[in-house]
């Protein structure tokens, strides 16, 4: 069977999916854990959730077709009715340990020991290192890794491929020995992890790294070409988007200090997978070869999953300055957006929380009687603080929970430094135990302040009658929405006046978030500013705010500027947003860029295209993300032209903003993708 | 020394090379039918008015002082009384309302296309003069082009070849790459089609070609207007008896500046509301082609 056919017939079976996906199945059902919990009811709580652990991953069972390259697809687990469920959920409320709330995963596992010992040599450091509960709980956890590895094996076998199984069987305890066995192992870890311990969005993280060693080798001896290669790496990736709902995210990335062969084969996989997941981010540095960045601007051009591009010098250095040893500074992932954990060492919470900037602006504005704008802004940050303060306390909240009562064994041994200092991650066994949190509206809060500043504090507005315009979205006074809209310069135009105003608020921030540290191991709280679809989320349940968004409108994504401000182009917002410093932003700072398909429609616009983001990385951005406007994207955003603000027309010699067009010739527009000049 | 700019557009990816600035000068000599700016035509400033974004709060109406506009039974634009005093941009808080043209120094143009100097230096790009034609505000044009060039900036110079070629002679030290619009052959079908024959066009070409000057055809092409087998062989002609052969862009029609002469009060020349087919488009680059010695490609 040839690589085309083998992968169209699953992307069709995975497109064609009716009912949920097995991550949801698995981590919703309750009976396997309720059993395994009653049948060690005598055992320390820790050990019962370890048996919970153990009960999934030998429940899994797997399914292999001829035309999959590696088995990994689970099937769902055995339904519940909704009594048993009800039962569970009794049992569980009077028996509440395995369960308890915050971001979990979120995370690269610690791979390069397993590859290089396999699991019999992971069971000997476990003998060596650790003692007492913990241990016997990673024994308990392992043992049921083990044994999944074997179920996989039986199901191979009885699929009528002998090779996968015999791999399976080797894998069961054996380190791999090829290439093959190396990408095998890491999904069968990350699927093991994320079901056993349910902890989310457990990422394959820097394959090129990990797996670079056996592919030389096989490559020397002749067991694998190229294109296996690359074949191979796309069979992960579709055994990803079989496993995973949509709506996520799952990272690979690749580049930074390590360039190889493989940095390229894990973005050529993406053409052969052709399917949501994993994103697939780049490193760049000023080493970074160009082919590779021009290689990830031909994946974007194809309407492929989007290559990111995060600016690894400046990670890097802030990874220093966090503790990371220069060593291991070059090896962390995006877990799994934006914000930045170390790989293999991490119990780092993202987005935890997020934080509505604008929400809060709001609150303040309510309450102010304050004489002055510098009054007001202290006013404000105040209420940000108070805002913190309580994020910081429920985080430790939720780290008081996770330590009575949820341990995740797997994901322990599989963490530096659980094994070493004897200690479950939840209990603080990761080196890394930061929290990062996620500063959503930074636009709309800095465009809010700078009107506010002037129609309050430099004009005859008074604040109560601001406060009541954003609160009934300026009804009656469509006037004045359109002034603070239109009249006022906006973060993304290049004003240097604005945009000297985000330094001091992100100083703030990150002031603010260092002056905390965590319970009970004084790890830090980070800030970050990046989204997800928060922007959104946040955006619907908020008024109008003084910048001139309406009620319920989105906030702008990440750092960069809101929705209708790149009126400029992207050379003007990539000068606002690279004003100020993102290097204290570990938890995430996304700026993304949208543009019709023709500006990458040939090479010498994608080197257009590079040019830009490379000014942008070596400006000071943290990370960017080229959005192309497709088809499918644009026919649903006929209902919001006013989110397609941003979208530039670019025709030789002639000149318009997109958004000045009629909605008819906007429409027009955005379907059209021949060489219009759109 | 000012000169009337009517827009600066950032992040131009068709006006040459690389990342580029291009600055709009308004005014022109010709009228060609299918002018997809047709407000760069007038040398004067004029006022727009975008009828989609207008709210209808009527304070335009209230501060003009020659009472042009009005909305009782529906939005009329009278521009007879107009002196462009901009009153009305001013009030219009819905951005309905715009004046176009702009007065600057070369000093001030030059300041705005610098600030994005790390992205030339990236991609190879620059500046590009453009318009309406540029060479109408030749001692503008010419101080800005000295200027962009002492500041090491690649220029390129987007010109319809309507002007004195003495001013092309002064302008060949600054200017690194001529974008030389190529309409019709025929000199009656050129007056036809843009108000002017071709011959001083076609002897500035030659100028240019003659000297040494970088030039990159532009060819605006509108279906069943110059686009005829003939027309094309004549374009090809005029190619390929220049001296050195400079590579030749097609720029098919497109409607976008239909909405452009509504906005400003005018009816456009050409009422044509379709893009030029693809497979149209595709006529036209085979037969160049089949013809030119020089390359030939789509902007």
């Amino acid at each position: 069977m040839d690589i085309k056919t083998r992968f169209d017939i699953q992307r069709k079976r995975i497109l064609g999916r009716v009912g949920m996906n097995p991550r949801i199945l698995w981590r919703d059902h309750r009976a396997i854990r309720r059993r395994a919990a009653e049948e060690h009811e005598d055992l320390p709580w820790e050990l019962r959730v370890a048996h919970m652990n153990r009960a999934l991953l030998t429940a899994l069972r797997f399914q292999l077709a001829p035309e999959e390259l590696m088995i990994g697809r689970v099937c769902p687990p055995p339904p519940e009715s909704p009594e048993e469920q009800a039962e569970c959920e009794a049992y569980f409320k009077e028996h509440p340990w395995g369960f308890a709330p915050g971001q979990t995963g979120h995370a690269a596992p610690e791979m390069d020991e397993l590859l290089a010992v396999g699991i019999a040599g992971i069971r000997r450091k476990i003998e060596s290192r650790c003692s007492g509960v913990f241990a016997e709980s990673c024994r308990i956890a392992l043992d049921g890794f083990s044994r999944m590895i074997a179920a996989a094996a039986s199901a191979a076998r009885e699929a009528g491929n002998p090779e996968i199984a015999e791999r399976c069987e080797r894998l069961t305890e054996q380190p791999p020995a090829s290439f093959r066995d190396a990408l095998q192992l890491i999904w069968f870890l990350c699927l093991g992890i994320e079901v056993g311990d349910g902890a989310g969005l457990i990422v394959p993280g820097r394959l090129d790294r990990r797996l670079i060693g056996f592919y030389l080798n096989d490559l020397a001896s002749g067991r694998i070409t190229r294109e296996d290669a690359r074949s191979l790496l796309a069979q992960y990736y579709l055994l990803l988007n079989d496993f995973c709902e949509n709506g996520l995210a799952y990272s690979v990335m690749v580049g930074g200090d390590t360039v190889n062969e493989l940095s390229y084969l894990a973005l050529e996989a993406l053409r052969y997978s052709r399917l949501t997941y994993p994103s697939v981010g780049i490193c760049v540095n000023r080493t970074t070869p160009h082919d590779l960045k021009a290689l990830a601007l031909d994946i974007i051009a194809e309407g492929l999953p989007n290559p990111a591009f995060f600016n690894d010098e400046l990670i890097r250095q802030e990874l220093c300055r966090q503790e990371i040893p220069a060593a291991e500074a070059g090896d962390y992932i995006n877990s799994a957006c934006v914000e930045i954990t170390p790989c293999g060492a991490s119990n780092v919470y993202v987005a935890s929380p997020y934080f509505n900037l604008c929400g809060t602006l709001l609150e303040a504005m309510r309450g102010s009687h304050a004489a002055s704008f510098a009054e007001f802004r202290a006013e404000f940050l105040a209420a940000l603080d108070r805002k913190i303060a309580d994020g910081v306390r429920r985080q430790n909240q939720f780290r008081e929970l996770r330590r009575s009562r949820m341990r995740r064994p797997l994901q322990s041994i599989f963490t530096r430094d659980c094994l070493e200092r004897n200690r479950d991650i939840e209990e603080g066994g990761a080196r890394c135990n930061w929290i990062e949190c996620s500063f959503v509206g930074l636009a709309n809060l800095v465009d809010s302040l700078y009107v506010i500043e002037r129609e309050v504090f430099n004009g005859g507005l008074s604040m109560e009658e601001l406060t009541r315009l954003c609160e009934t979205d300026f009804a009656g006074h469509e006037t004045l929405l359109l002034k603070f809209r239109n009249r006022y310069p906006k973060y993304g135009m290049g004003d240097p006046e604005l945009d000297a105003t985000v330094q001091p608020l992100i100083d703030h921030f990150c002031a603010e978030c260092a002056k905390y540290r965590m319970e009970p191991d004084g790890s830090r709280f980070l800030p970050g500013a990046f989204c997800w679809i928060m922007h959104q989320r946040l955006g619907a349940e908020t008024c109008a705010t003084p910048d001139g968004r309406r009620a319920g409108f989105p906030f702008a994504d990440g750092a960069g500027p809101a929705q209708g401000r790149e009126e400029f182009g992207p050379t003007t917002a990539v000068r606002s947003v690279c004003s100020w410093n993102h290097s204290s932003l570990l938890g995430g700072s996304a700026f993304n860029m949208k543009f019709g398909k023709t500006l990458l429609s040939t090479p010498e616009a994608r080197e257009k295209l590079l040019a830009l983001i490379d000014v942008f990385l070596e400006g000071g951005g943290f990370e960017t993300q080229i959005n192309v406007a497709d088809n499918e994207t644009l026919k649903k955003a006929q209902k919001h032209p006013e989110e397609y603000a941003d979208l530039i027309v670019r025709i030789g010699g002639y000149t318009d903003y997109f958004v000045k067009l009629s909605p008819g010739m906007q429409q027009e527009l955005l379907l059209r993708t021949e060489y219009s000049g759109f | 020394m000012t000169g009337c700019v009517f827009a600066i557009q950032k992040f131009s990816t068709r006006d040459g090379p690389g990342i580029r600035t291009t600055v709009f000068l308004k005014g022109c000599p010709l009228r060609c039918l299918w002018c997809h700016n047709p407000e760069s035509q007038s040398p004067e400033c004029e006022i727009a008015f975008l009828a989609a974004r207008c709210i209808g709060c009527g304070a335009c109406a209230a501060a003009c002082p020659a009472g042009c506009h009005d909305l009782a039974g529906g939005r009329r634009f009278d521009r007879s009384g107009c002196t462009r005093c901009g009153r009305c941009v001013e009030a219009c808080c819905a951005g309905a309302l715009e004046k176009i043209g702009k007065f600057l120094s070369p000093e001030e143009v030059l300041r705005e296309v610098l600030l994005d100097r790390r992205f030339y230096e990236r991609s190879g790009g620059g500046m590009t003069v453009s318009g309406g034609e540029p060479m109408a505000q030749f001692p503008f044009t010419l101080a800005l082009c000295k200027a962009a060039k002492a500041e090491h900036l690649h220029v390129a110079l987007d010109t319809s070849g309507e002007a004195p070629r003495e001013q092309y002679e002064a302008m060949l030290p600054f200017v690194d790459l001529f974008l030389y619009d190529l309409k019709a052959a025929d000199p009656v079908k050129h007056r036809t089609l843009t108000g002017r024959d071709n011959a001083r066009i076609l002897e500035n070409l030659r100028f240019l070609d003659r000297n040494g000057a970088a030039v990159l055809l532009r060819c605006p092409l509108v279906p069943g207007l110059n686009d005829s087998e003939d027309d094309l062989a004549g374009i090809a002609g005029i190619a390929n008896g220049l001296a050195r052969p400079h590579d030749l862009t097609v720029h098919p029609y497109h409607p976008l500046g239909v909405e452009k002469s509504l906005r400003i009060g005018r009816r456009p020349a050409l009422e044509m509301r379709e893009f030029a087919a693809p497979e149209t488009v595709d006529r036209w680059l085979a037969f160049l082609r089949s013809r030119c010695r020089c390359g030939v490609a789509l902007n």
